[in-house]
């Protein structure tokens, strides 16, 4: 089997102009489901590895490089961005996979409507690339995490037939079976449409911002508000240094640390979630301060002080901990790497009621990596981890890729 | 002796050996065993059949290593073993429909830890709700899970039957609650599936073993996201004109991003019904579903022999009403208009006392502006009084020698009025149907719907039932509905959930089948694996 000969199928299944090569690696931009399958049968039956690929930000390099041996196919989803259907009564959005987060919650705003949140950075990914990482994507707890979101899902398989889960606001009919592909990375099957639920653009939004005396504090007190059912759109906290440091702060918040909040919604109850939010401030010692820092926050959320913004130092380390681990897990692993000689900067985001997300920057190398893993871990805090661990479900994770993927043609490289 | 008694023996002995003496073949517990409470086994219960599939023993394990070691013992001997929680199950769920093993999970039923501040508590699951729901209270926190049957269903069977509880639009389903799970798949492993930390990759397998039924894994432990306990529950009564009123009143509510703990709408003949029975006990007793109050006397003591026969002549009436069902509903629509002042809906908020003042107050507007008359906290109060009467009232009807049976599905707003309809018109022929709607989304909600009927004898009782369903789910899908909302398959639906999986997803809950329970032992033939996973066993063969 030449190349060319893979080059000249592909092109034949998808157009000539739909493929182009880089060594042995044939980039390939199906229109439509029809043709990922198309795609899939001569991968199967060349048996050439496939590595979808949606997101610029979160694609999985291609192994070992374009400069391969074997050739392999790059599924490049971005021709497939139709918007399906905008149900503005059930407040859904079914649309292809390849359509741009962007794209997509520009097409609902002009309805009046949003995807909720979704930070700048991830605009340019797509939604079935957001889906299949199950990604932080939404800058925002107050409306869960995209697989929460998603209430219909189209996946090709590897032996190219496709599943369809139609749209419902839920289901007891056995194991929900979207979650098998949400977060799989397209190891067990390509994304090629999926409904998402969709929100009213917020009538109003406001925001508030507060000073206590320490980072612990702040988390005590954003932990009361969350237990109390206020959901704020977003939070962050801040220890004084890192406040200045960040620029959000016009003063020098003198020693204490800062709390950052948004909340969007209706605006008689966006009011009394603040005010919820600044009763718990005040029990704990703190002051609240006025909107200005925070509503600079979130305007300039695209920009450095971005959760997955790089730093001079490389990207944040990001460590998820209960809420009432997150102080421990602050403080742990900068002690620790303070003590392994590296400065550490963070700050606490990402709050919900399951949680929250501690972002440390530091010069990364494997060793100091280590060094924060082990200190989050200790803390009780969830390290970002590369693989499930308990070994049973490794085995069965992969008898199930065996199963549905006998030929093992879809890219796992992180998953298996 | 018989080789089937001899093996029945042998398999006895071989559990007591992992057990001691936790084990039983008596008559008595075969036949308490030997069903769940789907109805159609209450109709063979009715006509004095006991147990329509005794097991040959019944376990109860006390630890996840005795419940490994039985698994591993059935798959050995390729023996079925079916867990078995409350038995409240309505879909024939946990029956052992080929006999073998049924493993009580009722003495696995401690709170194994709970954490104050991180608001997370792990229970065994053999649990049972009320009980678990109790250990919270005392601390002053709530799962804030409340199905109907919180009194005889436990907490396994709650996540192996992905249930809902009554006021899941605040506080989430079942599977918005579970953090992690501990699970002995078929093979006798035991596995803890966490959440996965976000961006890590793989399947959510928690999400997996959610709704598998018992077929792919037996759950003896969960954490579970517990909350304070409300500080106040505003509870009102809400008269809607008719149903899309009310359906509109509540999409407005949720898509406002109002999370209202208690939703309820009931259909003209539900509310009437409602209504009716309230006056009759002079406004002290209220049930959840109207529909059973038909067949009840006005209080509880031992009846005098005068209304013994106005009891006779009630159900001979209803009997008779009841075999000519077309004639009834129609009946119905005609006059319920005349009578009914619209569709009662009872709307609830609960949690920090500004917080649902204020979500009460703003979705009152939207409730006014929608056409609604507010009825003030008595409907409300009634309802959450009775609110798990449903499960225990479903004996006077059978008494009567009718049936009752409910078909919960859902549909997205664009197709709820459609499936309420379809369902309606396609069930009406065969039964007395009323709905309501409730368990409300952004995007959709659920319907409830009940359903009476009556047949000259058992076979003509199954019959109609059959019917009834057959009707009602094909309408369903067809209107563009789902076929369960929180109920599940078991057996009584498996023959309609190829249509609303499709082949590929049938052949994805096949694969999930083989991975983890390989010998096929698990609570067979249920939800549909018994052709998906033969079906593959022969590819594999081949």
């Amino acid at each position: 089997m030449t190349q060319s000969v893979l080059g000249r199928a592909l092109g034949d299944a998808v157009g000539a102009t739909n493929v182009s090569r880089e060594g042995s690696t044939f980039f390939v931009r199906p229109g439509a489901p029809p043709e990922v399958a198309q795609v899939l049968a001569i991968a199967r039956e060349r048996r050439v590895a496939v590595i979808p690929m949606g997101t610029g930000s979160l694609v999985s390099p291609p192994a070992g490089g374009t400069e391969r041996e074997r050739p392999q196919v790059v599924l490049d989803t971005r021709r497939m961005t139709n918007l399906l259907h905008l149900d503005e009564l059930s407040h859904t959005v079914h649309a292809q996979a390849g359509i741009e987060i962007g794209a997509l919650e520009e097409a609902v705003a002009a309805r009046g409507l949003t995807l909720g949140d979704f930070p700048a950075e991830t605009y340019r990914s797509t939604l079935g690339g957001l889906l299949a990482a199950r990604a932080p994507g939404r800058a925002t707890s107050r409306l869960g995490p995209i697989e929460s979101a998603c209430l219909g899902l189209s996946v090709v398989l590897a032996d190219g037939r496709s599943l369809h889960v139609k749209a419902a606001p839920r289901r007891a009919t056995g194991p929900d079976l979207m979650r098998l592909f949400l977060g799989s990375e397209g190891a067990l099957g390509i994304i090629t449409a999926a409904v998402l639920r969709v929100w009213r653009l917020p009538d109003s939004r406001i925001f508030t911002t507060c000073a206590l005396p320490r980072v612990e504090a702040a988390l005590e007190a954003a932990r009361r508000t969350l237990v109390r059912g206020v959901r704020p759109a977003a939070m962050r906290v801040y220890d004084a240094e890192d406040a200045v440091a960040s620029g959000l702060c016009e003063v020098d918040p003198a020693g204490q640390a800062l709390l950052l909040a948004t909340f969007s919604g209706h605006a008689d109850l966006v009011e009394v979630e603040r005010r919820v939010l600044e009763t718990s401030v005040q029990q704990v010692g703190g002051t609240p301060l006025g909107a200005a820092p925070a509503e600079r926050w979130w305007r300039g959320r695209g920009g450095p002080t971005a959760a997955n913004a790089p730093t001079k130092t490389g990207p944040r380390f990001q460590v998820a901990a209960p809420l009432g681990r997150l102080g421990a897990v602050y403080r742990g692993v900068r002690a620790s790497l303070l003590a392994a000689g590296a400065a550490c900067h963070g700050f606490l985001g990402h709050f919900h009621e399951d949680g929250g997300c501690v972002y440390f920057a530091f010069p990364r190398s494997a060793e100091a990596d280590e060094v924060a893993r082990e200190a989050a871990a200790a803390a009780g805090g969830r390290p970002p981890s590369e693989l499930e661990v308990d070994e049973p479900l490794v085995a069965a994770l992969r008898a199930l890729k065996k199963e549905l993927d006998p030929d093992g043609i879809l890219h796992g490289a992180r998953l298996l | 002796v018989s080789p089937a008694a001899a093996s029945s023996k042998d398999l006895l002995h071989a559990v007591r050996e992992i057990v001691g003496p936790r084990a039983s073949q008596s008559p008595a517990d075969r036949l308490a065993y030997g069903r769940d409470l789907w109805p159609r086994s209450l109709l063979a219960l009715q006509d004095g059949e006991g147990a329509p599939w005794p097991p040959d023993v019944i376990v109860w394990p006390e630890s996840t290593a005795e419940v490994a070691a039985l698994v591993r013992l059935a798959a050995h001997r390729r023996t079925p073993i079916v867990p078995f929680g409350g038995g409240s199950g309505v879909c024939g769920g946990a029956t052992a429909v080929r006999g073998g093993i049924v493993l009580d999970m009722k003495r696995m039923d401690r709170l194994v830890s709970i954490d104050q501040q991180a608001l997370e508590a792990t229970f065994e699951a053999g649990i049972n709700g009320e009980h678990l729901e109790h250990e919270l209270s005392r601390r002053g926190l709530t799962l804030g899970h409340f199905p109907s049957s919180i009194m005889c269903s436990t907490l396994g069977g709650w996540l192996a039957a992905r249930s809902a509880g009554q006021l899941s639009t605040r506080y989430g389903k079942i599977e918005d609650m579970a953090l992690a799970l501990e699970v002995v798949t078929g093979a006798g492993e035991i596995c803890l599936a966490g959440r996965a930390p976000r961006g890590a990759p793989g399947p959510d397998w928690v999400q997996l073993f959610i709704g598998s039924e018992g077929t792919l894994g037996v759950i003896t432990r969960a954490t579970l996201r517990v909350r304070p306990a409300p500080e106040v529950r505003l509870l009102r009564g809400w008269e809607m004109p008719r149903v899309a009123a009310g359906c509109e009143a509540i999409r407005r509510v949720l898509q406002r991003g109002l999370r209202p703990a208690a939703v309820r709408l009931y259909d003209e003949l539900d509310t009437l019904i409602h209504r009716t029975s309230a006056r009759d006990r002079g406004e002290r007793e209220h049930a959840k579903s109207g529909a059973v109050e038909l067949f009840k006397m006005p209080d509880a003591r031992e009846p005098s022999e005068l209304e013994r026969r106005v009891r006779g002549a009630r159900g001979f009436f209803l009997r008779l009403a009841l075999a000519h069902p077309g004639g009834l509903n129609e009946a119905i629509r005609r006059l319920v208009p005349r009578f009914s002042g619209g569709c009662l809906l009872i709307l609830g908020f609960e949690g920090d006392r500004e917080l649902a003042t204020m979500e009460a107050e703003v979705a009152a507007r939207e409730l006014s502006r929608t056409g609604g008359r507010d009825l003030g906290e008595e409907p409300g109060l009634r309802w959450f009084e009775h609110r798990y009467k449903i499960s225990f009232q479903q004996s006077p009807v059978f008494e009567n020698g009718a049936f009752v049976d409910t078909m919960e599905v859902a549909a997205t707003w664009d197709r709820v009025l459609d499936v309420y309809r379809a369902v309606r018109a396609a069930v009406s022929r065969h039964a007395l149907v009323m709905a309501h709607f409730s368990h409300a989304y952004p995007e959709g909600c659920s319907i409830y719907f009940t359903f009476i009927s009556v047949g000259r004898d058992r076979a003509e009782a199954e019959r109609r039932y059959d019917t009834i369903w057959r009707s009602g789910m094909a309408a369903t899908l067809a209107a563009g509905g789902v076929l369960s909302h929180h109920h599940g398959i078991g057996m009584s639906k498996q023959r309609y959930l190829p249509e609303e999986l499709g082949g590929v997803g049938m052949e994805l809950l096949g694969a999930l089948k083989r991975v983890l329970d390989p010998a096929g032992v698990l609570n067979p033939g249920k939800l549909g694996l018994d052709g998906v996973a033969r079906s593959n066993r022969e590819a594999t063969a081949r």
